[in-house]
């Protein structure tokens, strides 16, 4: 997955922030993923996932007057997402569920039958991997931030996000079995 | 693991993420892997794992996302309206502080207000062999109802906290005269009022989405529930979750030849009572003075109450305290009734 460009992010919100609902349409498109994937594979659970993008870009929309970019767009809505996730999760609202690889292939064509798979069992290990982990690897692989950004955000030191990665993509490979023998 | 092996992963790693790498750590780690099969795997896995699709936000899920930024908008809009009107009413009062630091300029909002305009439309369509709303706009500007978007926007944000605020609006108070408990189980879509089947139903894959109310469906949590076409006349299928989805069906009444919908403000809660649409008020007097007169009677000798001047066709209004067999039974409250074609 591919994170907007931060410059492209730049202008649309910036447009956003004068009122233009067609460019705040856009950052919701280009982002949109971003937020779904998170708090799919935080809950496991479509439903909750939908209920999650509905509450993030409500926030996102009703705070984006005060955005005043001092980091970039991207680890914003992080923040946004996790901090929804997680109060979700507290209040009880939504608890994690096993993932149905069925939602997960839902809407794709049958050209894409194989790679469904693979990334079925991607989703699954993911859902397998340490909360911490998988939260670490999420904001730098599907928000692209970097380690520094993510220890902020994550409130813990840049080490801990770079061995917190790093174990989760261990785990992940050995789960899937593409470690050519050796086990993490 | 061999120590040089963590050492190339983890090189590997960080260069994957775009951290920043010294490029003799990464000639060593690219050397090692060369000679190193378990290297080589953890590559071509890092590799595969990275081509392979992640999550895709559904459309739906957009959509929702979407139009519940719009309620917020309207809300906001109308608060500030509302503020603007303040102010203006009293010279020496400061006006209050906007609510948002970025304005609304409606006609910029494009694509999906479209879209959210097709939703209501498809609506007419897709229940097209059960109830077509009257599609006149002139006449029903007049009895449209308005829905309460300043408690969407509370609910939007803060679901749990604020349902308690959900049922009220500015023009109509849910006071205590108007709510009595007991009310059957209620939903309001699209303006219109659904009695809710408590039997729970399976929504099948081809269920076609209509669009979302906000409901506690007898929870007394309020969230926003999925709407579906339903396959009965006048039905729709409400889902707030995998394990409660519902078949709803809409209050209707004849007069004259012509089906009538039971309108409402929003109703959030089950337990609460249709409320008159925004813009007519309760009656102060039995005859329905000062807002209705008599219009006539229905098949039923039900009073039909219409707007002075407004013929019945355009919509109308019942009395509290129709027969237990009446569809307006119960209602502590005047009803108003909306033209379905
Ligand atoms: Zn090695």
């Amino acid at each position: 997955m591919v994170a907007a460009r931060p410059k492209d992010d730049h202008e649309l919100v910036a447009a956003a922030q004068t009122g233009d609902m067609d460019a705040f349409e856009r950052l919701v498109r280009a982002h949109a993923d971003a937020v779904y994937g998170h708090a799919l594979r935080f809950f496991g659970d479509p439903q909750a996932a939908e209920d999650v993008m509905q509450e993030v870009w409500v926030k996102v929309y009703r705070s984006l007057g005060s955005f005043d970019e001092r980091s970039a767009f991207s680890t914003w809505l992080f923040r946004i997402t996790r901090n929804v996730c997680l109060d979700m999760f507290r209040a009880g609202k939504r608890r994690p569920v096993p993932v149905d690889p069925v939602d997960l292939v839902a809407g794709l064509s049958p050209d894409h039958a194989q790679s469904v798979v693979d990334m079925a069992a991607v989703e699954e290990a993911m859902r397998a991997l340490q909360p911490e982990d998988r939260e670490a690897l999420g904001s730098v692989t599907i928000f692209g931030l970097s380690y520094a950004e993510a220890a902020a955000e994550l409130g813990v030191p840049v080490g801990t996000v770079k061995s917190r990665v790093f174990r989760a993509r261990r785990t992940l490979l050995s789960t899937l079995g593409m470690t050519g023998g050796e086990r993490a | 693991m061999k120590a040089e092996c963590l050492q190339a992963h983890e090189t590997i790693s960080l260069a994957y993420d775009g951290e920043a790498v010294t490029s003799e750590d990464l000639k060593n780690a690219k050397t090692h892997c060369a000679s190193c099969p378990d290297c080589a795997a953890f590559v071509a896995g890092l590799a595969r794992i990275r081509q392979m699709p992640s999550p895709q936000a559904t459309e739906a899920s957009i959509d929702r996302a979407l139009v519940s930024v719009k309620r917020v908008s309207d809300a906001l809009a109308a608060r500030e309206a509302k503020d603007v009107r303040d102010a203006a009413d009293a010279d020496d009062a400061p006006a209050r502080p906007r609510v948002l630091s970025f304005g609304r300029t409606w006609p910029a909002w494009g694509g999906w207000v479209a879209t959210a305009a097709a939703v209501v439309l498809a609506v007419g369509v897709i229940t097209a062999n059960g109830i077509r709303y009257m599609n006149a706009p002139a006449e029903r500007a007049v009895v449209q109802p308005e829905m309460g978007a300043e408690s969407s926007a509370d609910w939007s944000t803060a679901p749990a906290q604020n349902s308690d605020t959900l049922s009220t609006s500015e023009s109509v108070p849910l006071g205590s005269a108007l709510v009595r408990a007991g009310a059957p189980e209620y939903v309001v879509f699209q303006g219109f009022v659904y009695a809710v089947d408590p039997k729970p139903e399976t929504l099948s894959a081809s269920a076609t989405r209509l669009g979302s109310l906000p409901s506690d469906l007898g929870t007394g949590q309020v969230r926003e529930c999925d709407v579906y076409a339903g396959d009965a006349p006048g039905a729709i299928i409400v889902s707030g979750g995998r394990t409660s989805t519902h078949v709803a069906t809409a209050i209707v009444r004849q007069f004259n030849g012509a089906s009538f919908g039971l309108a409402s403000l929003e109703i959030t809660k089950f337990g609460v009572w249709p409320q008159m649409p925004q813009g007519i008020s309760q009656p102060t007097a039995k005859d329905g003075s000062p807002v209705f007169e008599a219009g006539g009677k229905d098949n039923a000798r039900v009073t039909i109450y219409v707007l002075p001047g407004v013929d019945a066709a355009a919509g109308f209004a019942v009395a509290p305290g129709t027969s237990g067999d009446d569809p307006a039974a119960g209602n502590p409250n005047w009803t108003w009734w909306v033209p379905l074609k």
